[in-house]
């Protein structure tokens, strides 16, 4: 579809009549430039007025507050029709047509009552000529050349189209997706013609049965239905399962990339957990040292006494010298017991004068209740010379392994301190992160059972579907027996034969074609966004279920992450790519793409990108563009891309715009606009 | 109604269709146009299918007859 000339009479703020030529071929870009309330909104409605007969845009919020029809038009002619009046001049399959519709309305008052007139619609001659076009009704015509289930993908209101609008809940946005891609790629009328074939066939195979009679036939079929009817039922609540199951790793995916984010809070806490340990450890050890250096210094008290032993140990000896006991009584018993001297083993037999004497040293012994403890003092002290340097040595290592224990607490005090003073930054997070991790535990446990109970019931449909199918056979067996509905089998057989390979024919190019979408819209997003963020992102993935991921290096999806600007460019790539596959074989897909303030939302490296590419990846592009989305440097775009092939202003003076057309860009200028 | 007014189908399922049943792919790529096309109803587009198969099986047998 090309369109080619649209007009308009007292439409909204464009009084009296106006017109605009878009561009196309090799110059198929066609600028509206206006500030805002200028009227470029206006063209978009006229569009769509002309074309579906809507009053109204998805940006409305109150029908009530929206006139069609120029307000002073009606003020000039109160209590008469005044009727608004859009005509468009198009191009489809090498066939030029005209389409004209009105709203007529009457002021009365303060209200204005509308009405809308039925669209006309012309085939334009070769001679300029106008044909009625009468083949179908009009609207019918339209919805065939764009469906109005996708109509949106094409006229994009760059301010409401975002395919990923997290407005919308996900069941409205993976519908809309699928709608998209199934019409477009036709994998829809696919499906509908196989269930269309299913039902002749079960039909065929009712006619069959009735015909031939047979109790057999009849029993079989009971069963087979009561089967279907069993799929159907586990069919159904499989749907409502994969479905569950799908919001429920959404849920897992937007928790991980949470839980990635926080990442750096949980690995603070893994240190800390850590240098906890470290300190535990170290405290214990702290305990053993303080029982060395008990024991240490119990052993240690009597190397106190050391210097006054030595000092004394002359007068100790003195002593023993003086006492009569200097031998022990021990000693001088021991002798006699033995008869042999205990000091030099002379024979001490008894009766000998040796004997004797000892006995006398014996009886008249008085021990000196000093001696046996000075004996102690200076075996004592005698010990204690050696022990000194070692015990010293000894002292100083334990207590420089208590200082350095001492010291290795503190630094893991003062360590843990730090880390958890950096936590702090994150203190709302740390919280989150427990409850995050909680629940992607219990949704990562509930897919799990989501999975079991998926496989259950799939097995369930493979069994029955088995089942059915054998009966289908031994039906098919039956019923080849008649003569007289051989003709209805082979009818039959067909249709079967036809059903399956319309099946395979679906498999396959669903598979193919999703794959060639995902790889067409990665390439072209990432012709289109920033550089810098284009290394980000490594795939776009599409599912059996039409749900679209984008993930990034480390395999995460990451389409809600993206900001505004970067899913509005997501959304054009999938559209254009969308558009490139469905139009293989089919020139007619090839629908203009009309977008009002595209750019906005986008930096201008993705101006940039959007200017360069897209007037090659599709039939025409038509911007409404407000004056601040205009700047010098996309006026020197548009020159160096030399793609413009129509250019307008907007005006607007007390309240009503007119419409001032440029040849060149180079004759546009906007200062003091 | 002319070829041109027809829906047209996507380049790769007329080929996968052609290449799984060169005989009768006309037929599978005429029907489905019709299903897509919203001028046609279904009901419309089943008896198409269904009086071009019975001239198949006609055909299929008369093959038979003069075989014998």
């Amino acid at each position: 579809m090309i369109i080619k000339l649209i007009k308009f009479s007292d439409f909204r703020q464009f009084y009296g009549e106006h017109e605009i030529d878009f561009g196309i071929g090799n110059k198929n870009t066609t600028l509206i430039i206006g500030a805002n309330g200028n009227g470029k909104t206006g063209i978009f409605r006229a569009l769509m007025f002309v074309l579906y007969g809507d009053t109204l845009l998805d940006q409305d919020n109150d029908a009530a507050d929206i006139n069609i029809i120029n307000l002073d038009k009606l003020d000039e002619n109160k209590n008469s029709p005044v009727k608004s009046k859009v005509e468009l001049i198009f191009e489809y399959n090498n066939e030029n047509y005209l389409i004209k519709r009105e709203i007529v309305g009457i002021k009365s008052g303060n209200k204005t009552k509308t009405k809308k007139t039925e669209p006309e619609l012309y085939i334009i001659e070769t001679q300029g000529e106008l044909s009625p076009y009468t083949k179908e009704p009009v609207q019918l015509f339209i919805n065939r050349i764009l469906d109005p289930k996708i109509r949106e993908f094409f006229f994009f209101d760059a301010e409401r189209m975002q395919l990923l609008d997290t407005t919308k809940s996900k069941k409205s946005l993976s519908e809309e997706i699928q709608e998209g891609i199934t019409r477009l790629l036709q994998i829809k009328y696919l499906q509908e013609a196989i269930n269309e074939l299913d039902k002749l066939k079960r039909n065929k195979q009712r006619e069959i049965n009735k015909q031939v009679n047979s109790k057999d036939i009849d029993d079989k079929s009971r069963e087979k239905e009561e089967l279907q009817d069993k799929v159907k039922e586990y069919e159904g609540a499989l749907e409502i399962l994969r479905r569950e199951k799908r919001d429920i790793d959404t849920e897992i995916s937007a928790i991980q990339i949470e839980l990635s984010k926080n990442n750096e809070i949980k690995e603070l806490q893994d240190k800390i957990t850590d240098k906890r340990i470290i300190l535990n450890k170290n405290k214990e050890n702290r305990g053993l040292h303080k029982e060395k250096i008990s024991e240490k210094l119990k052993e240690g008290i009597q190397l106190l006494g050391k210097d006054i032993l030595l000092k004394n140990e002359q007068n100790f000896r003195d002593y023993l010298d003086k006492s009569s006991d200097n031998i022990p009584l021990a000693l001088l018993e021991q002798s006699v017991d033995q008869d042999s001297c205990a000091l030099c083993k002379a024979d001490v037999k008894k009766g000998s004068v040796q004997y004797f004497s000892i006995k006398k040293l014996i009886d008249n012994y008085k021990s000196s209740e000093l001696t046996p403890i000075i004996n102690d003092i200076l075996t004592t002290s005698s010990n204690l010379g050696p022990r000194v340097i070692p015990y010293k040595r000894d002292v100083e290592k334990l207590l420089k392994e208590l200082a350095a224990n001492q010291n290795d607490i503190y630094e893991t005090q003062l360590a843990i301190e730090t880390l958890e003073e950096q936590i702090k930054e994150y203190a709302s997070n740390v919280d989150n992160l427990t409850i995050l991790e909680k629940q992607l535990k219990d949704f990562e446990k509930d897919s799990k059972d989501y999975s079991e109970k998926i496989s259950i019931n799939e097995s369930q449909i493979q069994l029955r579907n088995d089942k059915i199918e054998s009966i289908d056979k031994e039906i098919e067996e039956l019923t080849s027996k008649f003569v007289k509905v051989k003709k209805d089998n082979a009818l039959k057989q067909y249709l079967d034969d036809f059903k399956t390979i319309l099946e395979d024919t679906m498999k396959e190019y669903s598979y193919t074609i999703t794959l060639e979408l995902s790889d067409e819209i990665y390439d072209t997003f990432m012709n289109l966004l920033d550089k810098k963020d284009s290394i980000n992102y490594k795939e776009v993935t599409i599912n059996d279920k039409f749900e679209i991921k984008l993930m990034n290096r480390i395999d995460q999806n990451v389409i809600q992450d993206l900001s505004m600007g970067q899913s509005q460019i997501f959304t054009l790539a999938f559209i254009l790519s969308l558009a490139k596959l469905a139009s293989k074989g089919r020139n007619e897909i090839n629908f203009p793409l009309f977008m009002d303030t595209p750019f906005a939302r986008l930096s201008r490296e993705n101006r940039n990108n959007l200017i360069k590419n897209i007037p090659s990846l599709t039939n025409q592009w038509i911007l409404l563009l407000s004056d601040t989305e205009f700047t010098s440097n996309e006026k020197e775009l548009f020159e160096k891309y030399n793609q413009v092939g129509k250019l307008y202003l907007l005006n607007n003076y007390e309240g009503r715009t007119t419409i001032e057309a440029y040849n060149k860009l180079s004759e546009l200028d906007l200062e003091g606009y | 109604m002319k070829m041109e007014d027809t829906m047209k189908l996507q380049s790769d399922i007329i080929n996968l269709i052609k290449e799984k049943t060169p005989q009768y792919s006309d037929t599978l790529i005429s029907y489905i146009q019709d299903i897509e096309d919203n001028r046609v109803s279904n009901s419309n587009a089943n008896e198409r299918l269904m009086s071009n198969i019975e001239r198949m099986v006609l055909e299929e047998n008369r093959g038979e007859a003069s075989d014998n």
